[in-house]
């Protein structure tokens, strides 16, 4: 559906270059619910704008349904761009037209009969549950509703392709819920491919079925959004997943206890994960039971990642050298991540 | 009252045909003038913002172009300006006095600043709605008309209103090289033969003029804010 080939484009900021985008290859496939995630200036928003060619790319093309858009002319451009519809963190609504007013503007360009536009409107206010608002101004709506209209003024030319730059960064946590359940029935019900710029881990964790971590201007890991989670294999993506399950918070707590006084002589301090169906299971009691050692859980959590769970849990384990060391190497066979954090 | 009112301004009672005569011809003169000039102004404060860097159709070199010849023009004084003019308004309306020899030099005097109050007023619209609406595949021309313009609509009624009333300065100004108008008439009498009430009475009615178009422009302004 979207194919973004080796995209470069480089800033200048007075004698500074900054490399926005440093060779960014992408796939995303239809109705896929694709998260783009990175630190600020890690250039995820210009690599959404080149989705659409807001930003043109200095090199490197941008394929969509098989047409490399680079190519196209600006009235060709036009074209593609009303099937691509495109969300933002501030909402970008008029504030001199009415809800009804705004989303009526793109339909007005093609000159839709004015009846034509009443059903649509109409339409797409009930799809996202603002119909008693129509004659409203942006400026008399909350913030979760303002998304709302401008979800719907984005869906207005029954785009493929959804974007959505931080639409949720400006909501608090609630509203931020309720867009994702909206933007994740969109998906469903229309069969809307979905790319979502984020810095909130939450957010892909929520809605995503793949994602991709950039930072600074690299894409370094992408795929399928559960191997992420479970099995980080770059430092910035480690970074990020332990932000999301609270984990940072955990190692910054353990950081100032004496680790020495828990773990005494033997004892080994561990942070294991779990993954899918392995996270269920009466793991900890049967190696304590089989290796003879004692495991307390300092601190554990279960996270639920595409409707799989991904269980964290730091421990300490006593017991004889050996029988610890064992004990390790069971887990590690049975489908646990096991690290060492102090011997 | 009326008794009263010609002992305290026995000339206005005396000219007071000549009075409304001169205050249509300031109308006249600052309707036509602005009618143009303020529509050419609008026109070179699109073509500044949507030049400029960033802007819908970005060209350095064209609007660099366009903002020094603007700047050069707002530094020439409208006195000298009427002066410099005096052959390319003969050309274009066939004489350089009275109302027609006025309204070219004043449609020029005012394109700068109508074109500086309508960048102004354009650079205040949010650049992520342009940003929006370019992402729904509305061509640049629409986004102007349709996006650009109404969203900021409140700051270019007000700078409408500033182009008017600089307007009626200037048409005061053209009045005293023998333009006609207000101006002319507050010379004429007021300065020139020393009729004090005649320059009082100029004052009063320049007043109400600039406090109704300020009304009104405010009212207007206030109705288009959303």
């Amino acid at each position: 559906m979207i194919e973004l080939r080796e995209l470069t484009k480089t800033y200048k900021a007075g004698s500074n270059e900054v490399k926005a985008l440093d060779g960014v290859s992408l796939t995303v496939d239809r109705a896929d619910i694709f998260g783009v995630v990175g630190f600020s200036g890690a250039g995820k928003s210009t690599l959404i704008r080149c989705i659409n060619l807001l930003e043109r790319p200095d090199s490197g093309s941008v394929i969509i349904g098989g047409t490399d858009i680079t190519a196209q002319t600006e009235k060709q451009l036009e074209k593609t761009r009303q099937k691509i519809g495109m969300i933002f963190q501030h909402f970008n609504l008029m504030r001199s037209k009415t809800v009804f007013e705004n989303l009526a503007l793109p339909l007005k360009y093609q000159k839709r009969s004015k009846r034509d536009i009443e059903i649509k409107v109409g339409e797409i206010l009930n799809l996202v549950g603002l119909s008693d608002k129509r004659n409203n101004y942006p400026s008399q709506l909350s913030g979760g509703q303002k998304q709302r209209v401008a979800i719907a003024r984005a869906l207005a030319n029954d785009p493929h392709i959804l974007l959505s730059d931080e639409s949720t960064s400006a909501l608090d946590p609630q509203t931020t819920d309720s867009i994702l359940e909206l933007l994740q029935k969109l998906n469903k019900l229309l069969n809307l491919t979905i790319v979502i710029i984020t810095h909130e881990m939450l957010v892909v964790k929520q809605i995503c079925n793949k994602a991709a971590f950039m930072d600074k201007g690299r894409v370094v890991e992408q795929g399928d959004l559960f191997d992420m989670f479970s099995n980080p294999r770059t430092e910035a993506t480690k970074k990020f997943t332990a932000n999301a399950f609270d984990i940072e918070e955990v190692q910054k707590i353990l950081r100032n206890i004496d680790i020495k006084s828990l773990t005494g002589e033997n004892g080994k301090f561990l942070h294991l994960v779990f993954l899918g169906d392995g996270a269920n299971d009466a793991h900890i009691t049967k190696v304590a039971r089989k290796f003879a050692v004692d495991i307390s859980i300092i601190y554990g959590g279960i996270e639920i990642i595409q409707s799989r769970p991904i269980g964290n849990l730091f421990v300490v384990v006593q017991g004889t050298g050996d029988a610890v060391n064992a004990a390790i190497a069971h887990m590690r066979l049975t489908n646990t991540h096991v690290s060492v954090l102090s011997e | 009252m009326n008794e009263f009112f010609i002992s305290l301004f026995p000339n206005v009672y005396e000219l007071h045909r000549d009075l409304i005569k001169s205050v249509r011809d300031t109308f006249i003169m600052v309707g036509i003038s602005g009618a143009i000039g303020i529509t050419l102004g609008m026109i070179f404060g699109i073509l500044l913002v949507s030049t400029a860097k960033g802007g819908l159709y970005e060209k350095k070199p064209l609007n660099s172009v366009v903002d020094k010849i603007i700047n050069t023009a707002r530094s020439i004084p409208f006195v000298i300006l009427i002066a410099l003019l005096v052959g390319f308004t003969r050309f274009v309306v066939g004489t350089s006095i009275g109302i027609r020899g006025a309204i070219v030099p004043m449609v020029i005097g005012i394109i700068p600043l109508t074109s500086r109050m309508t960048e102004q007023a354009l650079l205040e619209v949010d650049k992520g709605v342009i940003e929006a609406a370019r992402s729904m595949g509305l061509s640049r021309m629409y986004i102007i008309f349709h996006v650009l313009l109404p969203e900021s609509m409140p700051s270019l009624i007000r700078s409408l209103v500033t182009s008017f009333i600089s307007l009626i300065g200037l048409s005061t100004m053209a009045g005293t090289v023998g333009g006609g108008g207000i101006g002319n008439f507050a010379i004429r009498y007021g300065y020139s033969r020393y009729m004090q009430d005649i320059t009082v009475v100029t004052v009063i009615l320049l007043l109400i003029i600039v406090n109704i178009v300020q009304g009104v422009g405010n009212a207007a302004a206030k109705k288009a804010t959303h």
